[in-house]
């Protein structure tokens, strides 16, 4: 596992026990009215369990497991700048509630996360690409040669 | 695949199939099919849907397919992740029960919130034991 995915896939745990906290705090309110304030956390709860648990952990996954080439997986510094900018975009997104400027803060919040996903997939386009395999089958049995037609 | 794996995955496709069966329960209500406590479901289907369906799926695989603890327990502590199994399918089951019923009876109140302890208990659980598996290649 790469040192970039080890980052996503760690952050995406995090957030999914910050938007499962956040959930539960809303449900039991939702139970049994204690706490007036969770109802603000639940964009927050929707941000983080969408963008930060689910599409960063595709993200890093993706990172880890896409086609490479040769030892190198392509434009890495926009997958670099896709990290930072979707956790910059999610803490903006969570702090926005609390803040003045809500509506600006969460407008740049939007324009981080978009932008993360953006040079995300300017990163992966590239490496979404068949393998690279060998076309000589001279070394191979029948058998093996019909799977590689078939492949 | 370890038996707890299979059990999130073929979890996962109930609660995929139910949170579709839900959502027509939803959609029925707009043309008047259904009951007017179904409109009280619609947390219900995106629970179902993303932590039901999405988190337990992802759970199930990675629990099979992350890197190695170590060689005398390659998953980690295996009764975390069981945990994290009991309390997102509990957690979830009474919230299915407990949300068109709240306001009826104060009791339906404190099953949501059990229901709220159960789904963080197991999402804390399975993090708990996937955490130190997530590292470089060594």
């Amino acid at each position: 596992m790469p040192k970039l995915t080890v980052w996503y896939v760690k952050a995406s745990l995090a957030y999914l026990v910050l938007g499962a906290t956040f959930g539960a705090l809303i449900l039991s309110h939702k139970g049994v009215p204690w706490a007036p304030w969770t109802w603000r956390l639940f964009s927050s709860h929707m941000d983080v369990t969408l963008l930060g648990w689910v599409t960063l952990l595709i993200m890093g996954i993706a990172y880890w497991i896409l086609p490479r080439f040769g030892v190198r997986r392509g434009r890495e510094r926009w997958a670099w700048a896709a990290f930072l900018l979707m956790n910059g975009g999610l803490v903006l997104a969570i702090a926005a509630p609390w803040l003045p400027h809500t509506r600006v803060l969460f407008l740049l919040a939007r324009l981080g996360e978009a932008a993360s996903v953006g040079a995300f997939v300017f990163h992966a386009w590239p490496r979404v690409k068949p393998l690279m395999v060998s076309t000589d089958t001279s070394s191979l049995s029948g058998g093996q040669r019909k799977m590689g037609r078939n492949r | 695949m370890p038996l707890v794996t299979r059990w999130f995955v073929r979890l996962s496709f109930l609660y995929l199939v139910a949170a579709l069966i839900v959502g027509i329960g939803l959609a029925a209500r707009h043309v008047g099919w259904t009951a007017s406590w179904v409109a009280r479901l619609s947390p219900t289907y995106f629970h179902f849907f993303m932590l039901g369906w999405v988190t337990q799926l992802i759970f199930g695989v990675a629990h099979w397919m992350f890197p190695n603890y170590a060689p005398d327990a390659p998953r980690g502590r295996e009764g975390l992740v069981w945990g994290a199994l009991v309390g997102v399918n509990g957690g979830l089951i009474l919230r299915a029960l407990a949300e068109p019923l709240v306001g009826r009876a104060a009791v339906w109140g404190w099953v949501l919130v059990l229901s709220a302890l159960l789904q963080w208990f197991g999402v804390v659980a399975f993090v708990w034991n996937t955490w130190p598996r997530v590292r470089p290649r060594r």
